[in-house]
């Protein structure tokens, strides 16, 4: 893939920003490989944990000696092991994503993952991107380090918008392919008919912390069209008739409030954290300024 | 409630198709493709399901369909525009339905015309006005007595039918007397001023002497077309010859205003006999007449063939009835005339006698009594030459006798004077008498009746009360006329009473066999009348208004036929009169009914159809959400 393309992605201004960032958590999660965290794990480091006693085949090598002159009791000396973050993104890329300006909603949410993704690679972190069109049928493996941007990007490159959204289905294939627990980032706009509830319960499974990012666009919520209309929705090609006076957009306003508001506490009362995002919020401001306020980057 | 305006409801029940496909047409909308309309399906529902009430707000939609209800309300309300300042009226609708309003006039016929023009009358009362509906031809029928019922009097205008018969008012002026007058306090008869008589006619009506009292008389012309040729007159008769041979005769009378000229067809039984020719000019009368030849017994039809407005004087019926012998007694000192007279007739086999032989028989058709009297008569028909007949009522004169009496009248249509002129007959000496009250005077003088008939139920007798050596008589043509008319008026009641022709509206006289109790009628329209003869020598039959062949079917004697016929000059000519003569006043006809209240529900269904229009405009447009 082109490098210009990649670039449209992540421009170098960007780039020179997002390297003063790193994803933090709030959790402690056991890593496969040693990495730049802190693990629950005791391990391999130079911060000293706790003792333990010795039992025969242990590395004698941690012996702590000084104990033994005092207790004459053989104790190991416990070092918090550093592991690596397993760092996950979904992205939305059903059809409904493709609406939206000055970018759609996709291209919006694309370019989220990508910084995200980024600052997971330059610090370490183990980062997965996944799709969610209908079910998960692509994905990016986790993998570590600022070397696999390249093909984090053409991944991310190679998706495209379309088809109807399956929250549910996404949601539990991605929970069945990536059993490392962690961070996930879920970036959609969860207009989804069968609702929401039952997709992210499926991150219950493996104690993933959990942004749900919600990227709407400005017409989603505060539509301009008025008058008498033959509203065709992209995903279903159902027809709603409607006659746009300003008694019905008044009313539509207050049921997208009432939309997000209910995501919103849904995910609060869950321990999930909720972002909300419309598409005219440049991706700097939502990762210097309302991500990092957020909790999700330091 | 009744509805009135049937056409404007005709009207707008058209329109209603109208604002259907209005709303069939489907509301052109913008095509917009969207993310989702999950949230816009949740606004719609939210929005429709709210809590039931709202609050009222200044809507033009809203003020248009309050004023389309209110404008409906008030068409249903009927409101009235008053014209004149009138109310609790007395509206006597006399509608003619006699032959000539059958007249078409383009698709319709005059009594249809008579009866629309008649409800616009009644759409003009007012809730307080009442109305009669009264129709008259040759004798007047109350169709709806006094109401303010529309429904009624829109149903009675409905079951009016045209009658094949003459026109006549006489009757009218006793019916109309209470409704259009008042009796004071000395018992004076003062016209009530609250009532409006209207009369729907072509304007040929007799009789309308009977309205002279009546106030506030309309005349509504009814119909234009003049144009017609029609069968006016017919008689069969036989010819004086040899042989016994019958003559009919056909009257055919141009009512239009150019000579016409036309084929006249005789058939007897469906078979045509014989076609003839004839120009009548414009309101004369021409006579055809055709000769049966051998043809002695049947049924015959004479047809015009010309096409006019009036088809129903086109063609006439008689019936050929077989010749039988005719036995007269002759009781006469002598007199060459009278037997000269009945000899002519080859069926009259006469026999002479003198006053002094004469015994009361019964086996002669005919009696004559000449110049003599007798002391007893039985059951049969007898003439009465300057004597009186021995019955009751028949009394002689103060004085007895009159020297030359001048003859004012005789009646022209009675079988007896039928075709027979009295006006150049002169008498030296009648005699001066009294008759029964029912007897019927043909032929009047000034100072006594010259031929009386008299009937009962056994005896018919006429009475010519001079002796014809005193007068010119036997030398007038008037004189054989009469004999053979009186011989078959006599022969005609003997031979059961069937006679060749009769008029329309006539009361007919129905003589059944010995043996026969029942007789039943089938009229040529298929309607059946039934007589018993139980303690009866005679029924009668007076639904006589179609003309055509009636049936009379006895239980025991042979079928009979009764030829009736319009026959009248009267209703042949057809063209409306401009203005009818009433008791002296003349009233000159209009066309249309001047209205005094005029409903206007109609406008304001118009205007609230023409709201709710506009109502659905901007419903689809929403300018003013």
């Amino acid at each position: 893939m082109a490098t210009a393309e990649l670039k449209t992605l992540l421009e170098p201004e960007l780039l020179a920003r997002l390297d003063q960032l790193e994803v933090l958590t709030h959790r402690v999660f056991r890593g496969r490989q040693k990495g730049e965290r802190r693990s629950r794990k005791k391990g391999q480091s130079v911060e000293f944990a706790d003792y333990r006693e010795y039992v025969p085949g242990d590395d004698t090598r941690y012996l702590d000696w000084n104990i033994f002159g005092r207790l004459e009791r053989l104790y190991i000396k416990l070092f918090l092991e550093e592991e690596d973050l397993a760092f996950h993104v979904i992205v939305d890329t059903s059809a409904s994503m493709d609406f939206g300006s000055p970018v759609t909603k996709f291209e919006y949410a694309r370019k989220l993952a990508a910084a995200l993704g980024y600052i997971g690679l330059r610090n370490q972190d183990k980062v997965g991107v996944s799709d969610a069109k209908g079910r998960v049928v692509s994905r990016f493996r986790p993998a570590r380090g600022k070397a696999q941007l390249t093909k984090m990007l053409s991944y991310l490159m190679t998706l495209e918008p379309g088809e109807r959204t399956n929250l549910v289905e996404s949601c539990r294939d991605f929970v069945l392919q990536n059993t490392q627990a962690g961070i996930v980032v879920l970036i959609s706009d969860f207009l989804d008919d069968r609702g929401y509830e039952e997709a992210l319960k499926h991150f219950f499974m493996r104690n993933y912390e959990v942004y749900c990012i919600q990227v709407l666009s400005p017409e989603e919520r505060d539509p301009t069209q008025m008058g008498h209309l033959e509203l065709v929705d992209s995903e279903t090609g159902e027809r709603q008739e409607v006659t746009a006076s300003e008694a019905l957009v008044k009313q539509y306003r207050r049921t997208v409030e009432t939309f997000c508001g209910g995501l919103r506490d849904w995910c609060t009362s869950r321990g999930m954290t909720y972002l909300a995002a419309t598409t005219d919020l440049s991706v700097d401001q939502m990762l210097l300024g309302y991500l990092r306020q957020k909790g999700l980057l330091r | 409630m009744t509805f009135l305006q049937s056409l404007w409801w005709a009207g707008l029940f058209a329109l209603l198709p109208a604002i259907v496909v209005m709303y069939l047409l489907k509301l052109k909308r913008r095509r917009v493709v969207i993310p989702s309309t999950l949230l816009w399906r949740r606004s719609v529902q939210d929005l429709v399901a709210n809590s039931p009430f709202q609050k009222l707000r200044n809507n033009l939609l809203l003020w248009l369909q309050l004023l389309f209800l209110a404008l409906l309300i008030l068409a249903f309300l009927r409101p009235v525009m008053k014209l004149e300042n009138q109310s609790g009226r007395t509206l006597i609708l006399l509608i003619d339905n006699s032959a000539s309003m059958q007249t078409l006039e383009g698709a319709r016929t005059r009594l249809e015309e008579a009866t629309d023009k008649a409800r616009a009358a009644i759409d003009s009362l007012s809730s307080r006005d009442e109305a009669i509906v009264v129709t008259f031809s040759d004798r007047t029928n109350i169709v709806q007595t006094l109401t303010s019922d529309r429904a009624l009097l829109d149903a009675a205008l409905d079951s009016i039918e045209a009658r094949d018969v003459d026109t006549s008012l006489s009757e009218a002026g006793l019916i109309l007397q209470s409704l259009t007058s008042t009796v004071d306090a000395e018992g004076a008869r003062l016209p009530r001023e609250s009532t409006n008589t209207i009369v729907f006619s072509d304007g040929v009506v007799r009789g309308l002497a009977s309205l002279a009292d009546v106030p506030n008389v309309e005349y509504i012309r009814i119909g234009t077309s003049a144009e017609n040729l029609g069968i006016t007159g017919l008689d069969v008769r036989e010819s004086f010859g040899d042989t016994i041979e019958y003559q009919i005769f056909a009257s055919v009378t141009n009512a239009g205003g150019e000579e016409e000229e036309a084929l006249v067809e005789l058939q007897i039984d469906g078979q045509v006999l014989d076609i003839k020719s004839v120009a009548v000019p414009a309101g004369e009368t021409q006579a055809v007449v055709f000769a049966t030849g051998e043809v002695q017994k049947g049924i015959a039809s004479v047809r015009l063939d010309h096409k006019d407005d009036f088809p129903l004087d086109d063609s006439v019926v008689a019936q050929i009835v077989p010749p039988g012998e005719i036995d007269v007694l002759l009781v006469t000192s002598g007199n060459p005339f009278l037997e000269e007279v009945f000899s002519i007739d080859p069926r009259v086999r006469i026999s002479v006698i003198r006053p002094t032989d004469y015994t009361p028989r019964e086996d002669y058709d005919v009696v004559v009594f000449d110049n003599c009297g007798t002391g007893d008569i039985p059951a049969g028909n007898f003439l009465f030459i300057n004597s009186l007949p021995p019955v009751p009522g028949f009394a002689a004169g103060d004085p007895e006798t009159v020297d030359n009496p001048e003859i004012i009248d005789w009646n022209r249509v009675h079988p007896l004077t039928r075709f027979a002129n009295f006006e150049e007959v002169l008498i030296g000496n009648a005699l001066v008498y009294e008759t029964p009250r029912s007897a019927l005077h043909v032929v009047e003088a000034v100072e006594t009746d010259l031929i009386t008939l008299y009937e009962t139920e056994t005896q018919h007798i006429v009475v010519v009360g001079f002796d014809i050596f005193k007068s010119y008589w036997p030398l007038d043509v008037s004189f054989p006329i009469f004999m053979s008319n009186l011989i078959e008026y006599f022969a005609g009641l003997s031979q059961a009473g069937f006679r060749p022709v009769y008029r329309t509206g006539q009361t007919i006289p129905i003589y059944p066999g010995d043996e026969d109790q029942v007789a039943i009628v089938r009229t040529p329209s298929g309607k059946t009348v039934e007589f018993s003869f139980e303690g009866i020598s005679t029924a009668y039959l007076t639904e006589t208004a179609e003309a055509g062949m009636y049936e009379v079917d006895f239980d025991k004697s042979p079928d009979r036929y009764l030829p009736v016929n319009l026959l009248s000059v009267e209703e042949s000519m057809i063209g409306p009169q401009e203005a009818i003569d009433i008791g002296g006043r003349e009233v000159v006809g209009t066309g249309e009914v001047v209205r005094t209240n005029q409903e206007v529900w109609h406008w304001f269904a118009l205007a609230a159809l023409l709201i709710m229009l506009a109502e659905w405009l901007i419903y689809c447009r929403r300018t003013f959400m």
